[in-house]
């Protein structure tokens, strides 16, 4: 009997061992995977600026009345794709185009060439190519537009990096995943492995199945919180110490960002042990006894 | 009173292979009944059919008025809590006192009064002999006493129906001895008692209705003689 208890400690012990690294572990591939997520929300973020801030020019003909076109751009403004627009003269485009200059242009030409225009800007998620394509048609069809401008080239652009970026964050952060689950699964049936036993006296002593597999989630959820806590720990280290060396990224500082990704952390980092534990322990509560010595 | 098991015409099966057929049998309340037969002549695949841990396919069969044919499977913890399971290698929790292992498995099967559950410890620890021993591991026991613990823990829900398989295959012949005499008393006090075993000489010492499974079926059934009591 008592070697069974000596059994039972050393058993113990490596388990308590084989938790540890497997928190630490796991703190580790959140960590990466938090560091992911930022790069990802930031870069998306920057991407959303840049959208919403990219400018679309209207030129009108010199026959265009004012009243007319402000008169479309009051029927833009109650279309959803459109954020911003504003309504510059001849003469307003005039004043900008002398202050660009430095100098007065109309002098020595005699008049002043520039048509009236509407600058637009769009809501992000209608700043696709295509959108903007059949944005363009729709506003040639006014008789007014002569000509529509906006940098065609940064637009696809854009959309192709962002896209990539998020292609390649996805599937990093979904390797860091699959890492991650491989880890835990390991140790957890290696600790499920243990109770084998237990589970099946608590099955016979008449115990429902929920109430056996209680104790296995909650220390799952457990082991996850401290993992998602240390892993935060870190990544808050890591952007103190890069904000303190580059103090211009400061600039880039999201609360909203990072508090979802401390959310994301978090939910992830307990949800994987814990489904982890429930599969484990659902395994022993449908196997035969017979099953259980191999 | 109606009987606590009543089985008809029922077949056992471990996998798919035929272990047992045509059982045909009754065990009252209050009933010790001895399953006898050779190792591998399916007294432990019969038991196990009976607290659903084996699917019963041919027959029928009612156990603590639970009908098997239409038991479905959230109710089976519900079944075992009205029978109480003795183990030969006892399963006790070697991490927890006598008293904590009889906790936890009210806990399990849902008792949340704590006062009710020491006051049942107490009984069941009075009951069976471990009136001292509530507060030591079950390291620092006897095998007679694990088992005492094992028929303490069997106890606790009060079932209608104990089933032991071999409950002195591990213990010595005194401890046997005082193991199958704590199941007979129990038995007296209304509580029907199978025992899958071997053990013919404590059968002659405690006797009750004996089924003799052999060549896969029951061969004969038989009250033991009780002039040796």
């Amino acid at each position: 009997m008592k070697s069974t208890s000596q059994e039972d400690k050393i058993t113990r012990r490596r388990l308590r061992s084989a938790y540890l690294t497997t928190m630490v572990s796991l703190a580790l591939v959140l960590f990466v995977t938090g560091l992911l997520l930022l790069i990802g929300l930031h870069a998306r973020k920057l991407a959303f600026h840049v959208k919403e801030n990219l400018g679309f020019s209207l030129y009108f003909s010199k026959s265009a009345r004012e009243a007319e076109i402000l008169r479309f751009k009051k029927s833009l403004d109650t279309t959803p794709w459109i954020r911003a627009t504003q309504y510059i003269s001849p003469e307003d485009a005039s004043d900008l185009l002398k202050q660009e200059l430095g100098e007065d242009f109309t002098d020595f030409l005699g008049y002043n060439p520039l048509q009236a225009s509407l600058q637009i800007k769009l809501k992000s998620e209608w700043t696709h190519p295509d959108s903007v394509k059949k944005l363009e048609a729709a506003w040639k069809k006014n008789p007014m537009v002569i000509y529509v401008d906006y940098q065609r080239d940064l637009i696809s652009q854009l959309n192709k990096n962002v896209k990539t970026i998020s292609l390649v964050l996805s599937v990093l952060i979904l390797l860091m995943m699959v890492v991650s689950i491989g880890l835990m699964n390991n140790t957890i049936r290696l600790a499920v492995y243990s109770k084998r036993f237990l589970i099946r006296s608590m099955l016979l002593v008449g115990a429902t199945r929920g109430f056996i597999r209680k104790p296995f989630v909650l220390q799952g959820l457990f082991q996850g919180f401290i993992s998602a806590v240390l892993s935060m720990l870190l990544l808050g280290g890591l952007l103190y110490t890069t904000v303190r060396q580059i103090p211009e990224l400061s600039r880039l500082a999201d609360n909203q960002l990072l508090m979802t990704t401390t959310g994301a952390l978090m939910l992830l980092g307990m949800l994987v042990p814990a489904t982890a534990y429930w599969l484990a322990v659902n395994r022993y509560l449908n196997m035969k006894i017979d099953h259980l010595y191999f | 009173m109606s009987a606590v098991v009543d089985l008809l015409d029922v077949s056992v099966f471990h996998k798919d292979i035929l272990v047992l057929r045509g059982i045909t049998l009754k065990v009252e309340p209050g009933e010790l009944v001895y399953l006898t037969g050779k190792t591998g002549s399916g007294k432990s695949s019969l038991l196990r059919t009976l607290y659903a841990d084996l699917p019963l396919k041919a027959g029928q069969a009612k156990v603590v008025g639970y009908d098997l044919n239409q038991l479905r499977k959230k109710d089976i913890p519900y079944l075992r809590r009205k029978i109480g399971i003795v183990f030969q290698d006892f399963q006790l929790l070697s991490d927890r006192s006598v008293e904590d292992n009889l906790l936890f498995v009210m806990k399990a099967t849902g008792w949340k009064d704590k006062v009710k559950m020491k006051m049942r410890v107490e009984e069941l620890l009075n009951l069976t002999g471990l009136e001292t021993k509530g507060h030591k591991m079950p390291h620092q026991l006897s095998g007679g006493e694990q088992q005492r613990v094992g028929v303490a823990r069997a106890l606790i829900n009060q079932p209608e129906l104990i089933i032991a398989d071999e409950p002195t295959g591990n213990l010595d012949p005194e401890s046997s001895e005082g193991i199958l005499g704590l199941l007979r008393d129990i038995s007296r006090l209304g509580t029907a008692i199978i025992v899958a075993t071997h053990n013919y000489r404590m059968i002659s010492l405690f006797p009750g209705t004996i089924y003799h499974l052999s060549q896969g079926k029951v061969i004969h059934s038989e009250i033991s003689d009780s002039s040796l009591e």
